[in-house]
C-alpha cells in the first residue's frame, strides 16, 4: 500500500471535517468574540497517528473554512498561518521531554493563535478594538476550544489507538 | 443539512462567472491587497465603485447585501473604536468603508468562481499537484462527512443521547461519541481513497494532464487591461498626492 497517498487522503478528509464544523458553527468561528471549536483538531498534530497530514489538514481545513469568513482574504491568510503555526509547535512540543504535555501544546497554539489572529488581523489590519481587547478576546475563546475541548478530544482519540493495538 | 447552502457559489450565465478563474483570483487578490494598504478615501470610493460594477455585472448585489448585514456588528464595531480612539467622524467612516472594499473584493471571486474551477486554477498556476488534489478532495468530500455527520447524531440521539444537558464539560464529552465514530469512519475511508488514487495511476507520472485546460479568451484579457489600468490610475493618484 502506497503510504504517501494514505497520508494525502487524511489531510483531505482532516481539512474537510475542520472546515464543515467551523461553517457549521458559523456565528461564533469568525470574528472578535470567536470560539472556534474545530480549532481543537490542531491538537491532532500531537498524536505520532496523525504528524504531518494533521498539520496540513488543518491548515487546508482553515483556507476552505475561511472562505466563508466574512473577513476575507487577510483572515484566510492570516487564519492560515495560525493553524500551521500553532499546529506545527503542537507536534514539536509532543517530541519534547517533559511532563503535561499536552497542556503546554495547547496554552502555546492558543497564545500563536490569538497572537496572529487577534493582534494582526483585528488589531493591525482592521484596528476594530485595543490591542489588548484584540488578544483577549481570541485567546479566551481558544482557551475552551484548543484547551479544554481539544484535549478531551485528543484523549478520547489516541484511546482508540491504544485499544486497535 | 442548511449549511452547505451557505457556500454563496451560483452558477450563473454572466461575463463575470465565464471569466478565467486565475484572472479573477489575481483580480480580487491585488484588490484586496491595495484595500489593506490605503487609508486614502478616493482610491476606496474608487475602487469600491469598481466592485459594485463587478457585482452588478456578475447579477450579485443581492447577495452582496445580504453579506453585508452580517457584517453591520463588526463594522459598528470598528467606527465606534475609531471614533473613541481617534475623536474623528472621518477616521471612523475611513475604517468602516475599507473594511467593505477588503471583504467584497473576496466575496465577489466567490460568488462566482466553483469550487472545481479554483482547483484547476490552483493546479496550473502551479501549485504542487498533491496540495490542488488535496484541496479538490477535500471539497468534494465535505459534502459526504456531512452526512455521515449527520447519520452518526441521529444514530446516537436515538439511543439516548442528549446534548443540552449539564455544565460545559459535561456538554463536550457528550459531543465525543459523535465524534469518534466519525473518526474511525475517516480513517477506515483514507484507505479507500490512497487505493482509488492509486488504480487511477495517481503520482505515476511527474506531470498530470488535465481533462480541461484553462485558457485565456478575449474577455480575459480585456479584464485584465481594465485592472491594469485602474492599478495606473491609483499609482497616478499617488504620484499626484505625494508631490502636491
Amino acid at each position: 500500500m502506497n503510504l504517501k497517498l494514505r497520508d494525502l487522503a487524511l489531510v483531505a478528509l482532516i481539512s474537510s471535517i475542520y472546515a464543515i464544523g467551523t461553517v457549521l458553527i458559523a456565528p461564533i468561528s469568525y470574528g472578535i468574540v470567536q470560539a472556534r471549536l474545530t480549532d481543537s483538531l490542531i491538537l491532532l498534530s500531537y498524536l505520532p497517528e496523525f504528524g504531518w497530514s494533521a498539520v496540513f489538514g488543518v491548515t487546508l481545513g482553515n483556507i476552505i473554512a475561511n472562505f466563508f469568513s466574512p473577513y476575507g482574504l487577510p483572515d484566510i491568510v492570516l487564519g492560515t498561518l495560525a493553524n500551521l503555526v500553532a499546529s506545527l509547535s503542537v507536534m514539536y512540543i509532543s517530541k519534547l521531554k517533559v511532563k503535561q504535555k499536552i497542556v503546554i501544546a495547547a496554552l502555546v497554539a492558543s497564545v500563536e493563535i490569538a497572537l496572529i489572529v487577534g493582534i494582526g488581523l483585528l488589531y493591525i489590519i482592521y484596528s476594530v478594538a485595543s490591542i489588548e481587547l484584540a488578544f483577549f478576546s481570541v485567546f479566551v475563546g481558544e482557551l475552551i476550544s484548543v484547551v479544554l475541548v481539544g484535549i478531551i478530544l485528543i484523549k478520547a482519540i489516541s484511546n482508540i489507538f491504544r485499544m486497535s493495538k | 443539512m442548511s449549511f452547505i447552502k451557505a457556500y454563496q457559489f451560483s452558477r450563473k450565465r454572466t461575463i463575470i462567472h465565464a471569466l478565467d478563474p486565475r484572472v479573477k483570483l489575481l483580480v480580487s487578490t491585488g484588490v484586496a491587497i491595495v484595500g489593506i494598504i490605503t487609508l486614502d478615501p478616493v482610491e476606496i470610493a474608487f475602487l469600491t465603485t469598481i466592485q459594485l460594477i463587478i457585482l452588478a455585472l456578475s447579477k450579485s448585489i443581492k447577495l452582496w447585501f445580504r453579506s453585508l448585514k452580517a457584517l453591520l456588528f463588526f463594522i459598528f464595531l470598528i467606527a465606534t473604536s475609531q471614533y473613541l480612539t481617534t475623536q474623528s467622524l472621518a477616521q471612523a467612516i475611513i475604517f468602516s468603508a475599507r473594511f467593505i472594499l477588503i471583504t467584497s473584493a473576496t466575496s465577489w471571486f466567490f460568488y462566482t468562481t466553483s469550487p472545481e474551477d479554483l482547483g484547476r486554477a490552483l493546479e496550473q498556476i502551479g501549485v504542487p499537484s498533491d496540495f490542488s488534489l488535496a484541496f479538490t478532495l477535500s471539497m468534494r468530500f465535505i459534502p459526504v462527512i456531512a452526512n455521515e455527520f449527520q447519520d452518526v447524531y441521529d444514530a446516537q440521539r436515538v439511543r439516548g443521547l442528549n446534548l443540552e444537558k449539564g455544565n460545559l464539560i459535561e456538554r463536550t464529552k457528550a459531543f465525543l461519541p459523535i465524534l469518534i465514530p466519525l473518526f474511525v469512519e475517516v480513517i477506515r475511508r483514507t484507505y479507500e481513497i490512497s487505493d482509488a488514487l492509486e488504480l487511477r495511476g495517481y503520482g505515476f507520472r511527474e506531470k498530470r494532464s488535465h481533462w480541461k485546460e484553462l485558457k485565456l479568451t478575449t474577455n480575459d484579457y480585456i479584464f485584465l487591461v481594465f485592472f491594469l489600468l485602474i492599478i495606473l490610475v491609483i499609482i497616478l493618484h499617488r504620484i499626484y498626492y505625494f508631490s502636491v
